[in-house]
């Protein structure tokens, strides 16, 4: 469940979630070849198992050479039932695959006189596909003939054998692929609008989307409607305007677009029109889809913030005549409207257990796969999750249900960046009261039971996080009791394993730096928790501090500071405290200020130790930090002038203050001995630019 | 003795010095071009471009290759001669394989890549072929694999009297050189699309800059190569939505210009994606925003002249990205010139 301990330590980009689209009313799975897993079932059926559908696409690896000895399972099913008409065919179709111009994107480049073979080899395959008499592959045949009159590039060819013989036969899928090769063929004469009548009406989506590509608006609804109210093609128009709607909306708040009044004029107006169109569309009753229509007006209603609207335009869209997709399409929309003005009652909890069911079940979601069948409804199911339930049930004060929520929900869609970053964020405390939360089973209601039983936490995960919880949050000696029960087992499997092995918490980091690269990160078997050693460290430190007195108090001091800074998000040694590391991590309120103790102690020692080199130390330490922290006050350029690279100061810097105080203290005080000074490159170029 | 000493490190200097490639030119400079269409027709103004500027060689994307649905290295995208290839200009086939084709097992492919192109060029009468190019993004986790893999097919073409060059990005510079007998340095798409609005993402000068001092030092003969092209980058809002292939943008039913190089559309289209390697479309839609980029003329002179000055003798050479009627006229024949023949 959390996975949150054994990600990959380094990883800083963040994820955005892509814009999912709510309105599906086709299977955007149809964008695939339309006739592919019809003619796949053939092969299936005709080699009585699933195996014929891989051996379908086998087909075109067989060279003509290997036919007769082909261990394709239809090739080898039809060699056993000595079905000459099966094989015949096959020989011949295989015989195209091999020179239907895919070679040009083989390895095997063709050579002259292999490009002239293939063309001859094309004409072949078709001669003899004209010359079929049989009736079995009467209609496959006659694909062949248009896929070679294809590959020649003869639309015209194709064009006539379409309306004087492939028109004419019987009713199949090849029939219905060959009449998709005459589209293609009308389209690349010129007859765009007929050819896209025939992708429409053949549900070819990919075509479809090409060929209407210039009335993807409300114009070219309006145009499309006035022509054919049931038109296949507005299935696709109304989706795509609905959606390319939302993915407007989404945007709109940009100052960016906002800036051009005439574009937030134009899709408002554009807005507009389709809702008082799809309100002409249901009130002429010609269209045999309402439900489409009243889910696309009601979506849109939704998104431009008429709540009320949309609620009722959805629930009527729900039972409105369409297709089953249309229906549920209308109950996922009002599925997320349902969210925004909802209360917390019994009622609203048991209707969003009920539709998440339905979600599982019409997304193809089950606890075994992320994955969902349908990938539009695994869509819904993340947007209707993280973008409205979750929201919500923290706008109502129920965030443990909320972070039960996103850990059901990363179950299903396998998106871990929300859940952890919710775990990452609690205090101990409320890390605490989370999972007490999540044993309450007796009074939750039904949702919160069904969520809660998602979410269980084990005690060695819970253990880590609270240890080092309570070690972010300065708490060592209760982070001790947690920390103990974790096996170096756990560690070993948490990308931090890689830093923990490697990485000294003990080093001065102002004095030596420990660089990893995170490319080479690999989980490390680690001989101790780190964590736990370096609790024990701060709680033996900090006994020691209460007894000593004089300079050995401030050399404990120091070290204090030392460590402080190591565990912070800035220290090399970050995997104490922290999970993962970015370049834009900042200081959260969940913990304790690492840094800024580290600087104050530091302060405190140089101002009122007698040991001149440990105050020196302690000013050459706030100084590194200074600079970590707020940016080096030495920078380096490119001159285009000069063509070089050029150093400069920027004065206005902290960081300039201190280096200013620090070199200048150096001078004043030649006999302070400090290496690290002098080697230090800053310092160098410092005081070559001052 | 002490003499003898003196002169035995004198000339150890000079033997190391003398075989240090460091800064080093390319062998047999001329000025030269992209080619990085998928069919090989010149336009008449491409051929006219050709000949005015003496372009002597031609480095032609002959294929990519990406993996299939078996993770398995394949060509794609071949390009179709349907024109003959300009007789006195040289033609290096160039190959762009894509960064996740590195991983072990695509050493079995350097024979067949290799057999590939010499076929290409026999098949289709391309003759005098004496070079290959590699392009590939490759990274510090695939760079290991990318070098053996080089090294591999640079032996192979040995064989055949061929040279293998390959394309260094900015940031390659700071990275080992790969096993190849030159490099092109691509001054182009040096900065982030996602930022295109406060940066020129095809050359900036301040994306150049951090890595000018890495030139000196790198080990690799090098050329350079500069981009003549713009793109039309697609916005809805902030956000960086595609880039549009060479769209009409004086077309008023779809667009309205807004201020230089800035245009609004104005009514919904859809468009082929010039992304996707696959055959996608984009869908602008009313109220997003076209943003036209290219590099001045001045920055390619300047970026020009640094890179002269940080390493004399990398601009020998000069590659345009690309010869496309389309790009051509983004800048005058005298620029072009300053670039070429400074």
């Amino acid at each position: 469940m959390l996975a949150i301990a054994t990600l990959q330590a380094w990883a800083c980009g963040g994820w955005v979630r892509p814009n999912y689209y709510m309105f599906s009313v086709f299977n955007r799975n149809l964008m695939e070849n339309p006739f592919a897993s019809e003619t796949k079932q053939y092969w299936i059926d005709y080699v009585g198992n699933e195996s014929g559908g891989w051996a379908s696409d086998g087909l075109s690896n067989i060279t003509p050479a290997e036919f007769n000895n082909t261990k394709n399972e239809i090739v080898a099913t039809a060699r056993k039932r000595s079905d000459n008409a099966t094989l015949n065919y096959l020989r011949l179709l295989v015989k195209y695959l091999n020179n239907d111009g895919s070679q040009f994107n083989r390895w095997n480049y063709p050579t002259k006189a292999q490009l002239a073979q293939q063309k001859a080899a094309v004409a072949q395959v078709k001669t003899k596909a004209i010359a079929y008499r049989g009736t079995k592959y009467r209609n496959q045949y006659a694909l062949l003939v248009m896929r070679c009159n294809m590959t020649d590039g003869n639309h015209q060819a194709n064009i006539t054998y379409w309306k004087n013989t492939a028109s004419k036969l019987k009713e199949s899928v090849y029939k219905r692929w060959m009449k998709d090769i005459y589209a293609g063929a009308l389209f690349n004469t010129g007859k765009k609008d007929e050819a896209c009548k025939i992708y429409a009406e053949l549900g070819d989506m990919t075509s479809i989307k090409y060929c209407v590509r210039k009335k993807r608006n409300l114009k070219g609804i309006k145009e499309e409607y006035a022509a054919d109210p049931n038109s296949p093609t507005l299935v696709f128009l109304v989706q795509d305007f609905v959606n390319n709607t939302q993915e407007t909306l989404d945007n709109g708040s940009n100052p960016e677009v906002m800036r051009y009044v005439e574009a937030t004029g134009i899709y408002q107006n554009e807005i507009d029109g389709f809702i008082d169109f799809a309100g002409q569309v249901l009130n002429e009753g010609k269209t045999q889809s309402p439900s489409m229509w009243e889910a696309a007006r009601g979506w849109i209603n939704y998104m431009t913030g008429n709540q009320d609207v949309a609620i009722e335009q959805l629930t009527r869209a729900k039972s409105l005549a369409g297709t089953q997709r249309m229906k549920d399409n209308a109950r996922a929309c009002l599925m997320l409207a349902s969210i925004k003005n909802a209360q917390p009652t019994t009622e609203f909890f048991n209707y969003m257990l009920g539709e998440y069911r339905w979600l599982d079940q019409v997304a193809g979601i089950d606890k075994n796969n992320l994955y969902a069948t349908d990938p539009h409804y695994g869509d819904v199911f993340e947007r209707v999750t993280y973008d409205a339930l979750v929201p919500q049930l923290n706008a109502w004060g129920m965030r443990n249900t909320a972070i039960a929520v996103l850990g059901m929900a990363q179950k299903r869609s396998g998106n871990m960046g929300e859940y952890n970053f919710e775990i990452d964020s609690l205090s101990s405390s409320e890390l605490d009261a989370y999972n007490h939360y999540l044993s309450l089973s007796e009074e939750h209601n039904a949702f919160e039971k069904w969520v809660t039983g998602e979410n269980k936490m084990d005690a060695t995960q819970f253990n880590d996080l609270m240890g080092t919880k309570l070690l972010r949050e300065g708490e060592f000696n209760a982070a001790i009791n947690y920390l103990e029960k974790v096996p170096l087992s756990y560690i070993s499997e948490q990308g931090i394993s890689y830093y923990m092995a490697r990485k000294d918490y003990n080093q001065e980091i102002w004095l030596k730096r420990q660089f990893l690269s995170f490319l080479r990160e690999e989980k490390t078997q680690v001989k101790s928790n780190a964590k736990l050693q370096y609790c024990r460290d701060m709680v033996a430190l900090d006994e020691r501090l209460a007894k000593a007195e004089g300079e050995d108090k401030f050399n404990l001091l120091y070290k204090k500071a030392c460590l402080l800074y190591q565990a912070s998000y800035k220290g090399d040694c970050w995997y104490l405290s922290h999970y993962s590391q970015g370049v834009y991590d900042v200081q959260k309120s969940n913990e304790a200020d690492f840094i800024n103790n580290s600087r104050q102690l530091l302060h405190m020692i140089e101002r009122n130790t007698g040991n001149a080199q440990l105050a020196f130390k302690c000013m050459f330490a706030q100084t590194f930090i200074m600079g970590e922290t707020g940016g080096y006050c030495v920078q380096n350029e490119y001159d285009w002038q000069s063509k070089s690279y050029v150093y400069s100061l920027d004065t206005s810097m902290p960081h300039y203050r201190a280096m200013t105080r620090m070199v200048e203290y150096m001078s004043s005080n030649p006999s302070i001995d400090a290496p690290y000074y002098s080697k230090c490159d800053i310092v160098k170029q410092f005081n070559k630019l001052r | 003795m002490r003499n003898i000493i003196t002169y035995i490190l004198l000339l150890l200097a000079f033997v190391i010095t003398s075989c240090k490639p460091a800064g080093k030119p390319v062998a047999d400079p001329k000025p030269g071009v992209y080619y990085w269409r998928t069919s090989l027709r010149l336009d008449p103004a491409e051929r006219a471009f050709l000949q005015e500027h003496k372009v002597g060689k031609m480095y032609v994307r002959y294929f990519d290759v990406v993996l299939d649905g078996n993770e398995q290295p394949v060509p794609n995208a071949t390009i179709s001669f349907q024109d003959s290839v300009p007789q006195d200009i040289e033609i290096i086939p160039t190959i762009f394989i894509v960064n996740n084709c590195m991983k072990p097992g695509i050493d079995s492919i350097a024979p067949l890549l290799v057999q590939r192109v010499l076929q290409m060029n026999e098949t289709h009468d391309i003759n005098g072929v004496k070079e290959l190019q590699i392009d590939c993004d490759w990274t510090a986790g695939t760079q290991a694999t990318y070098f053996a893999f080089l090294a591999q097919v640079r032996q192979l073409l040995a064989k055949h009297g061929m040279r293998l060059s390959a394309t260094i990005r900015l940031h390659q510079l700071a990275m080992e050189a790969p096993p190849v007998d030159y490099g092109v340095l691509m001054m182009y798409n040096t900065g982030d699309l996602k930022n295109s609005k406060q940066r020129n993402p095809i050359l900036d000068k301040r994306d150049v800059q951090p890595y000018l001092k890495n030139l000196a030092g790198y080990t690799l003969p090098l050329c350079a190569a500069y981009p003549n092209f713009g793109w039309q980058l697609l916005y809805t809002g902030d956000k960086f939505r595609d880039i549009l292939y060479s769209e009409d943008l004086s077309d008023t039913t779809l667009y309205r210009k807004v201020s230089e190089g800035k245009y609004l559309v104005v009514s919904s289209i859809d468009l082929p994606n010039y992304l996707s390697s696959n055959s996608t479309y984009t869908y602008l839609n009313a109220g997003d925003t076209v943003i036209v980029v290219k590099p001045e003329a001045e920055t390619l002179v300047e970026v020009h002249e640094a890179l002269s000055h940080e390493r004399p003798g990398i601009n020998d050479q000069v590659i345009i990205y690309s010869l496309n009627k389309s790009s051509i006229n983004n800048y005058t024949p005298s620029d072009y010139e300053k670039i070429y023949r400074p």
